[in-house]
């Protein structure tokens, strides 16, 4: 499948200490990639360093096939981005805030826009303010997709959403790249989010790309392993990418590849998740 | 650079970001015209409120976010935004200027100069034009470097305007300052203001290119 977006070996620094260290990632056409980290990982850093909204020192990244910052505003005009709901002119109302967008668009499809409208039963006599999060989101989506993008960016955009209007969202997620030809990258740590609808999953962690592939793969080369501690031997111990230990036992995940050490436990699938959870949280393990 | 971005930028501004006390402002310099005894850059002051206005607002509806976002290069979000502030000065030196006559006539048939400062006359708004000059330098470059300061930069470049603007009067009014010429209201006088403004305006835009430079630069190095 062509790739819609390239990023690779992106490289930042901030005076704090935090960088990205050569990140890199790409977004086939028609697939959503779900790009997961915990907060503070660099999911929103790396997508504004894409989207040219910040600056880089190493890499490079690529839209449409067309380098960016270099031909950003050819780029822009075919994508979507939504960082978390619609945080801007909050006092102004919608039918203004889309008077004023719309005209930089030369694409832009009033009539998509008023089905829209009706569709996530959007009020344009509203203000920003009066809107719930989960109507940000999908006023977010509407201007998005009235100008027919190519690809959605989105950040965050189901944090602080109630299970109906994330599910909502997910299905307007789905509808959008059914015809082969979007795509969607879109950041969040609501992993269950991207059970539902991913293709790919992108994990960074510390700024640092530490899995990346399609989600069924990635899933599928994990499982989770429970026991008593007599079970627990060296070697599994060393084995395990994170361990949860209890006085009555453990649970731990494990490589598929090294699954033959837990031969006897008791094993499970690992959905996104515990893999997250297991990487993060209980991973020194092995130290 | 594309012309209609720029277009579409500015009325964005326009319509998201202008305050609409810009209009009361427009009124006041006008009205402040018809005080017999009071220093007349003073009403030409207010507008830099509303300009400053536009970057609180700015700030408080992360529009540098939202214009990063739109497909356009970031020089044309600066240079909308300059033109956008030079639009709303020239516009607060237009809008007064038939009041200027009105007021001119009147406080000529009452027979009394202006002893709070200048008379109204083509220096004064050659004045002015320096003043905004030596305000949008000030802030405009500031609301793109950073942490957007805008406050302080705006009390800067509005002290800025007051030196600039009363000192220039308090020297027009001197007679060695060339006082008889650049503060008379008679039509030889105000003739011979003509190169005064000239000279004002071409500080104006040369100032205002600079500006347009030096914000690009801090724009393009920007984290939004």
């Amino acid at each position: 499948m062509p790739k819609v977006l390239e990023a690779r070996n992106i490289i930042k620094a901030f005076p704090g200490g935090f960088e990205l260290k050569s990140v890199s990632l790409c977004v086939e056409s028609g697939c959503i990639t779900g790009f997961i980290g915990r907060n503070g990982a660099g999911k929103t850093t790396t997508l504004k360093v894409i989207l040219g909204l910040s600056s880089r020192s190493g890499g490079e990244v690529k839209l449409f096939g067309r380098a960016m910052p270099e031909h950003e505003v050819e780029c822009k005009k075919d994508i979507g981005v939504v960082f978390g709901g619609f945080e801007y002119y909050s006092a102004k109302k919608l039918k203004t805030v889309t008077a004023a967008f719309r005209r930089f668009y030369s694409n832009w499809n009033d009539k998509k826009y008023r089905e829209l409208l009706s569709r996530f039963q959007l009020d344009e006599g509203k203000r920003i303010k009066e809107l719930s999060a989960g109507m940000k989101v999908k006023y977010a989506l509407a201007l998005a997709l009235s100008h027919d993008a190519k690809l959605l960016v989105l950040d965050e955009p189901t944090s602080g959403l109630d299970p109906v209007s994330r599910d909502e969202i997910m299905d307007i997620f789905r509808d959008f790249v059914s015809d082969g030809e979007r795509s969607i990258l879109f950041s969040t740590h609501i992993t269950s989010d991207l059970d539902k609808c991913a293709d790919h999953i992108v994990y960074i962690k510390d700024g640092e790309i530490v899995m990346s592939g399609d989600r069924e793969q990635v899933t599928g080369a994990y499982r989770l392993v429970q026991g008593g501690l007599d079970a627990l031997s060296p070697a599994l111990k060393q084995a395990l990418i994170g361990i949860k230990q209890t006085p009555f036992g453990f649970t731990g995940l494990i490589r598929e590849d090294a699954l033959h050490l837990a031969d006897g436990l008791q094993t499970a699938k690992a959905d996104i998740e515990s893999i997250m959870i297991y990487t993060e949280k209980y991973e020194h393990a092995q130290s | 650079m594309s012309f209609i971005n720029i277009k579409n930028l500015i009325k964005k501004d326009l319509a998201l970001l202008m305050h609409p006390t810009v209009f009361i402002f427009f009124a006041l310099a006008a009205c402040m015209l018809f005080i017999p005894s009071y220093p007349r850059p003073v009403g030409f002051f207010y507008i830099l409120i509303g300009i400053m206005n536009i970057f609180t607002l700015d700030l408080q509806y992360k529009d540098h976010e939202a214009s990063g976002l739109l497909p356009v290069k970031k020089r044309e979000s600066v240079l909308s935004r300059l033109l956008t502030v030079v639009c709303l000065e020239l516009a607060q030196l237009a809008v007064t200027i038939p009041f200027a006559f009105l007021a001119g006539g009147l406080h000529a048939r009452i027979g009394e100069a202006n002893p709070a400062g200048m008379n109204i006359n083509i220096t004064l708004y050659s004045i002015c034009l320096l003043g905004y000059a030596a305000y949008n330098i000030i802030v405009i470059p500031g609301a793109y470097r950073g942490q957007f300061k805008i406050y302080v930069r705006s009390f800067v470049g509005m002290l800025a305007y007051s030196a600039i603007s009363l000192g220039l009067e308090n020297l027009v009014c001197r007679p060695q300052g060339g006082g008889l010429t650049l503060n008379g209201t008679g039509q030889a006088e105000l003739l011979a203001q003509l190169p005064f403004l000239a000279g004002a305006a071409a500080v104006f835009i040369a100032v205002n290119l600079i500006t347009f430079i030096i914000a690009s630069r801090f724009y393009e190095g920007a984290e939004i």
